[in-house]
């Protein structure tokens, strides 16, 4: 699957591009029950209940290492070859994965910001892949992406508990991002994006995988703190280590 | 920080604000940074002496403070704890610290003012450090004019006292204004050069590290400088009062031991306020206290009675924040000038010496990394304000 040429030029323009039905049904089911397996077993982990642990619990790091659903999801022909396509790149590498679920009416706002200040690699060539695990609208928190904001470049990270981030009249360019199960948002790692809460009466949850250009190295100054910094085991400066963040798809060979 | 939660610090942020929470109300010894591990603070807090002791720290303090239920708190304990549990056993983890923020505004937020450095402290003294006055510095002038400015507003009538190759020296009067009583204050604006090969921070920038304060000339003394000037913004009646403020005690004070008699001008001072005073590691305050004797500096004898009671008084502040106080018959060491100091010199026999501040043993006075805790503010501004506004607490007539 490669996307057209409209839509590559949509995502270099505003830093984002909606993908209506990247992953089938049948293999978004699969995700969805193997996550809630998973929280089973870490509510029993956690000593607490399940609605006790999902109400608290919500975000989780690199969970293809944790079940192999989520392992042969970063083998998925057309993310791997989509996002070979938007960063221009021959390879590329995850740097990690997180699934991010927004449960029923216990969730709050993420503010508006960008993803890369907060990674400690060492180039602005990377792309979340957030694929939507429920049907997500505006009362569920969808992504809102302000187009174009990723050509202004990089700016300092946003502290989530003190962002005071304002648009002005820009504002109103915001754009909603409704998808389906199944369906892929991709966006720049220079993109600016919020979520509102969950309202609604269903969970919420994206599997995220986090792509970037083969060619990428680890900079652990660039960013304060990384949970990913524990698995990197080369020098900074040099390409990270393959074992922890594996080449992605069919690309693999020619890196 | 224990100004602000950030995402950036948020872990050491809420341990550090909430440890000097506990610590505070149930008087227990004070730390380098005062943290407590968040599972020690949920048994502590949400036990029912630990949350009635915060209820009680409240009414010493006088503020109007509605915590959550215990239950409540409890709650908010035990969402954090599993929070962190789950990071440790499989990276799963509560959104961006939304659970550390609801235990921050739900405890810290009500306490925090009272028990950290004000924001508007924390803003002059920045300004304060920012400006180069060490010997020979370009700040030297500007800070001269600031506080020249501020005394000014404050109602002070202001003499520059100068001489060529001098930083100057300024007397501050104010008659009283509905507080009997003279008070003579000194502070110094100046500072030692610092290395900044040796600072682990800019020493001319503010910086905050784990619940401290870290700048060149912090501890000695432009915090305490900074607060005292703002103190007084806040107070309508004071007794008669009289600051010298010099610029040179890192050189050894040479235009001011050759000034002091004149600044002086035979006011006859009910009270000698030293720049700056201490707390013990544990937290306990050091009040130093004398009554002059016969020779310059020298120490005559204890307070009398009632320069005790004042103490006494300070005292009562203190506990309110949980902290005990001894005191020491002695003035601050000054003994790297070989002269000493000429304010202390100044005093003449009889008068009555008092020291109280804010630094601790850990603020490195001369050193690099120089800094001071941010629990101490509030003690030193609630001293210092019942010190200067309340009539009959400063010690009345010459012994």
């Amino acid at each position: 699957m490669k996307l057209d040429a409209g839509r590559v030029a949509s995502f270099r323009e505003n830093g984002f591009v909606h993908v209506p039905g990247v992953v089938d049904a049948e293999t978004v089911a699969g995700l969805r029950a193997a996550h809630d397996g998973l929280v089973d077993r870490w509510a029993a982990e956690c000593e607490v209940d399940r609605a006790t642990y999902v109400r608290v619990v919500s975000q989780w790091t690199s969970l293809h290492e944790q079940h192999p659903r989520f392992r042969a999801q970063l083998d998925h022909p057309a993310v791997g070859a989509i996002a070979r396509q938007l960063l221009g790149a021959s390879a590329v590498q995850l740097f990690h994965d997180h699934l991010i679920s927004k449960p029923p009416r216990v969730s709050g706002t993420i503010p508006w910001h960008q993803d890369y200040p907060f990674w400690p690699v060492d180039a602005p060539r990377a792309l979340s892949c957030w694929l939507a695990l429920d049907d997500c609208d505006d009362d569920s928190g969808a992504m809102r992406f302000m187009p174009g904001a990723h050509l202004d470049g990089e700016q300092p990270p946003v502290d989530f508990l003190r962002a005071t981030w304002d648009w002005g009249d820009r504002i109103h360019a915001a754009v909603p991002t409704r998808a389906k199960a199944g369906d892929c948002i991709f966006h720049s790692c220079l993109s600016w994006h919020t979520s509102p809460p969950n309202t609604s009466d269903h969970h919420r949850r994206a599997f995220i995988m986090i792509i970037m250009h083969a060619d990428c190295r680890w900079d652990p100054e660039h960013c304060d703190w990384h949970p990913m910094n524990d698995c990197v085991t080369v020098q900074p400066g040099e390409h990270f280590n393959r074992d922890r963040f594996p080449i992605l798809g069919a690309g693999a060979a020619a890196c | 920080m224990l100004r602000q939660l950030s995402i950036f610090s948020g872990a050491e942020d809420l341990t550090l604000a909430l440890g000097l929470l506990l610590r505070t109300a149930v008087g227990r010894e004070r730390t380098a940074d005062n943290a407590m591990p968040l599972d020690s603070l949920a048994d502590h807090i949400g036990s029912d002496a630990g949350y009635a002791a915060l209820t009680d720290l409240a009414a010493r303090l006088g503020l109007d403070v509605t915590l959550p239920p215990i239950e409540t708190v409890r709650g908010l304990f035990a969402d954090e704890l599993l929070s962190g549990k789950a990071l440790r056993l499989h990276r799963g983890r509560n959104v961006y610290s939304s659970g550390k923020a609801a235990l921050w505004q739900a405890l810290w937020m009500p306490f925090r003012d009272a028990l950290t450095i004000d924001d508007a402290t924390m803003a002059l003294t920045e300004e304060l450090i920012a400006l180069r006055t060490d010997d020979g510095g370009d700040g030297v002038e500007p800070c001269v004019r600031l506080l020249e400015a501020r005394l000014d507003a404050l109602g002070f009538t202001v003499d520059r006292i100068e001489a060529a190759g001098h930083a100057p020296l300024l007397r501050a009067h104010r008659p009283a204004r509905g507080v009997p009583g003279r008070v003579a204050l000194y502070a110094h604006y100046d500072v030692e050069t610092p290395d900044p090969a040796h600072w682990q921070t800019d020493p001319w920038t503010l910086t905050e590290v784990r619940g401290r304060l870290y700048g060149v000339g912090i501890g000695d003394n432009k915090a305490a400088l900074a607060q005292r000037l703002l103190l007084l913004e806040a107070l309508d009646e004071t007794p008669e009062l009289l600051w010298i403020i010099q610029g040179e005690e890192e050189i050894g004070s040479p235009l001011a031991h050759r000034e002091m008699k004149r600044a002086l001008d035979g006011f006859a001072a009910d009270l000698w306020l030293e720049e700056n005073g201490y707390f013990d590691p544990d937290g306990t305050q050091r009040t130093l206290a004398f009554v002059a004797g016969d020779a310059p500096a020298a120490v005559g004898g204890p307070p009398d009675a009632s320069l005790a009671a004042c103490i006494d008084g300070l005292a009562e502040e203190a506990r309110r924040f949980g902290c005990g106080s001894r005191l020491e018959v002695r003035p601050l060491n000054k003994s790297f000038f070989p002269q000493g100091c000429p304010f202390g010199r100044a005093i003449p026999r009889g008068g009555r010496y008092l020291a109280l501040g804010i630094n601790d043993p850990a603020s490195r006075i001369h050193q690099p990394n120089e800094s001071v805790p941010m629990w101490t503010f509030p003690i030193h501004g609630r001293q210092f304000t019942r010190l200067i506004s309340s009539p009959g607490i400063v010690p009345a007539g010459l012994p």
